[in-house]
């Protein structure tokens, strides 16, 4: 068996903590817990954990300042555990550098899921692959997209748009990081011509754009792709 | 310009009765009307020019012109004809007295004509006053109303003058503004202000530029009224007067509008108090039975752990797992009705895909309820509506779940959404029990006073529904229930524009 992987909780609520730290163990992680921002810093830098659980009131230091300080010398995985209302706080965590965020309340099965995606995040994986999700094939080399064995036909930014967020799957894009990318760091921060092209891709490829397979909004935050079959 | 219009006057009317007079001569050769001729001609001088001096002219040219031609000898000028001068003075002193009369009648109607025009001025604006309905229309109007009158710069404090920062004013010329900023100006509109007395150029502050009229009523002072008066200073001397009429009319306003206002202000509060009222009551109603079931459940499980199955714990547990995520839908029904701005009841629109915000709903209400199967029909066009996400989810939410818990549908529930000429519409459509039609026109109104309903009360949708009419009303849309031949449909619509 390998190494357990470490998990870093910081949660001042204590019922919400031991939830956390009961559903980890259960699955086989080991847990360090604390309940202050500086506790969090210092436990960082001397236990190196593989994942960070961070939530964002915190009693001393605010939560988004803790992700800021360990941004400065670590690229360790961060989730951010936040309130459903603060649609601000959740882009500004991620444009900040968290890789994801989990909002309260969370089921087990749905905290677990974004743990693994985190960690696989932080194995960089090869470029030139092809991702394959349900049905959706993108060839990144050659360009091509199909869904269910039919191709698809996209234009330039629709393509860029769907490689961007098949190269992040499973990761929310905030709207200003895509735009950014995309049309670059002077374009108008109006993020309607994204919208509107999102709106075009999910035409082409979701049967019911309505209702969508692959591509999913997390509204007033940004987008994020369905996570790769595993099997590859 | 004047002056030379009498002037043609004067001597075209010399010529025409020099005419009338030379025919009488030669028909009748008498010489005694040749004079009331000429005494005519003075009068209608008078009664057709403007000031004195054309008058005297006719007078002296109406004598002349007897000596000239109608006395002996004919053509020729004789001063020494016995009586002469007789005639000379009676003719000048008469046509001084009738110019004077004429004179002074005309300027009796012209200031007649200027009061009435004034007093049909004022009654203008009187009737505008009535209908106006706020309290910076009535300073615009009475503003304009002085300066159409008099064309000078013009301001209206409402408060006092000294901490006034932003003043209502219109001016004739921009440099006027530095005259009622400055320091003295403001200190003389203060002291009419405090005073509730008018005071200015002419009346204890000479050194003024500007006369000042508080506007009070029943002791209470609603604002000064400042006149640069330098510009026009007869103006303001004239229209005094007028001006004491026209101030108690607009305090009358004033107080009017501020009734009116206080009046609103009291409706509005009743309205939201009784909302207010109805919410808490339906919170307290739909939140303390899951609770009680929690609390129940966990007790028991604690209590009598020993004695229990482990299907009777599972069961237990599962009861309260239940009751809390009804609880968490409860409380961010709540949370969502705070984002709503207080006192305006409106919410902060940023544009949104509409199928976006359908979708991520039925992936929320997919998370608590994995078996649901809902429909989407949206059209081809891409829908960006002004909106609250966060609150239109909720309404999605609240209207599926509703149907879920309520309506017991057997088919899919069906979401359409589609453009209409300045607005989107949504239905959201089940095949279930449908609405008891009594219930149909209190169900947005949160709390069912009439409680005959059978078990699923607990999950009684008070709440949720009378917030989705919340939001949408905050929205500037609508919101409606219908039954149908099988089951029900809500139906919400957005405005595309945003109204300003």
């Amino acid at each position: 068996m390998s190494t357990k992987i470490n998990v870093l909780v910081v949660e001042d609520e204590k019922n919400i903590g031991n939830f956390i730290s009961t559903t980890l163990k259960n699955n086989h992680y080991k847990v360090i817990e604390c309940q202050t921002g500086s506790e969090a810093l210092s436990i960082t830098s001397s236990h190196c954990p593989d994942v960070i659980l961070l939530d964002l009131g915190l009693p001393d230091l605010d939560g988004l300042t803790v992700l800021k300080s360990i941004r400065n010398w670590s690229s360790v995985p961060i989730i951010i555990i936040s309130a459903r209302t603060q649609e601000h706080e959740k882009v500004e965590a991620l444009d900040l550098g968290a890789d994801d965020y989990i909002t309260k309340p969370f089921g087990t099965s749905e905290l677990l899921a974004r743990i693994r995606t985190a960690l696989r995040h932080s194995t960089k994986r090869s470029p030139n692959h092809i991702f394959t999700a349900k049905g959706l094939v993108i060839d990144f080399d050659g360009r091509l997209i199909h869904v269910m064995d039919k191709e698809v036909h996209l234009t330039q930014i629709e393509f860029k748009l769907i490689s961007l967020l098949a190269q992040n799957a499973g990761k929310v894009l905030t709207y200003d990081f895509m735009i950014t990318s995309i049309w670059g760091p002077y374009a108008d921060k109006n993020n309607q011509i994204l919208r509107v092209n999102m709106a075009n891709i999910r035409r082409k490829i979701e049967q019911n754009p309505g209702d969508p397979k692959y591509i999913f909004t997390e509204v007033g935050v940004g987008y994020r792709m369905i996570e790769e079959d595993s099997s590859l | 310009m004047q002056y030379f219009k009498d002037g043609i006057k004067t001597f075209s009317l010399l010529i025409v009765s020099t005419m009338i007079a030379y025919i009488y001569f030669r028909l009748s050769s008498h010489t005694t009307n040749i004079a009331t001729v000429y005494i005519l001609y003075v009068f209608l001088v008078a009664r057709l020019t403007s000031g004195y001096i054309w008058c005297v002219v006719a007078s002296i040219f109406g004598m002349l012109g007897v000596n000239y031609l109608f006395t002996y000898p004919y053509f020729e000028f004789n001063f020494s004809l016995t009586g002469y001068p007789v005639t000379f003075f009676g003719m000048l002193i008469i046509a001084i007295i009738t110019s004077t009369l004429t004179a002074h009648t005309k300027e009796q109607a012209k200031v007649k004509a200027v009061h009435e025009a004034c007093l049909k001025e004022l009654n203008e604006i009187n009737k505008q006053l009535i209908i106006a309905d706020s309290f910076s229309q009535i300073i615009e109007l009475t503003l304009n109303y002085i300066v159409s009158g008099a064309n000078i710069s013009c301001i209206f404090y409402t408060k006092d003058p000294i901490h006034s920062s932003k003043p209502f004013s219109i001016l004739i010329k921009p440099e006027d503004e530095a005259i009622f900023s400055s320091e003295y100006e403001r200190a003389v509109a203060h002291l009419a202000y405090v005073s509730e007395n008018p005071i200015g150029i002419d009346k204890n502050a000479p050194d003024s530029q500007c006369f000042y009229l508080p506007v009070a009523s029943h002791n209470h002072i609603w604002g000064v009224l400042g006149l640069l008066a330098s510009d026009n200073p007869v103006f303001i001397k004239e229209n005094l007067s007028l001006f004491t009429l026209m101030i108690p009319q607009v305090a009358l306003a004033f107080e009017r509008q501020s009734l009116l206002d206080e009046h609103q202000k009291l409706a509005v509060e009743t309205a939201k108090e009784k909302m207010r009222g109805n919410l808490l009551r339906a919170v307290s109603h739909d939140l303390r039975t899951p609770l009680t079931t929690m609390i129940g459940s966990s007790s028991i499980y604690i209590e009598n752990n020993k004695g229990l199955t482990e299907t009777e714990k599972l069961n237990l547990v599962m009861r309260i797992q239940e009751d809390s995520n009804w609880l968490l839908h409860m409380v961010e029904n709540l949370l969502s009705v705070t984002r709503i701005v207080q006192e305006t009841a409106k919410v902060v629109k940023r544009p949104e895909l509409l199928e976006e915000v359908i979708s991520e709903s039925i992936l929320r209400v997919k998370k608590r309820h994995p078996e649901v199967n809902v429909d989407v029909k949206i059209p081809t066009e891409v829908l960006i509506v002004p909106m609250d996400a966060t609150l239109i989810e909720q309404v999605l939410i609240n209207l599926v779940e509703n149907a879920i818990h309520h309506a017991h549908p057997t088919k899919p529930i069906e979401i359409n959404a589609y453009k209409e000429k300045s607005s989107v519409r949504v239905d959201v459509i089940d095949d279930g029990i449908g609405i008891p039609p009594n219930k149909l026109n209190s169900l947005f109104d949160g709390y069912c006073p009439n409680e005959n309903m059978s078990s699923d009360t607990t999950k009684g949708m008070g709440i949720g529904l009378s917030i989705c009419k919340t939001i949408i009303s905050a929205h500037s849309g609508t919101i409606t229930v219908q039954n149908l031949t099988k089951g029900a449909m809500f139906t919400f619509t957005l405005p595309l524009e945003d109204e300003i």
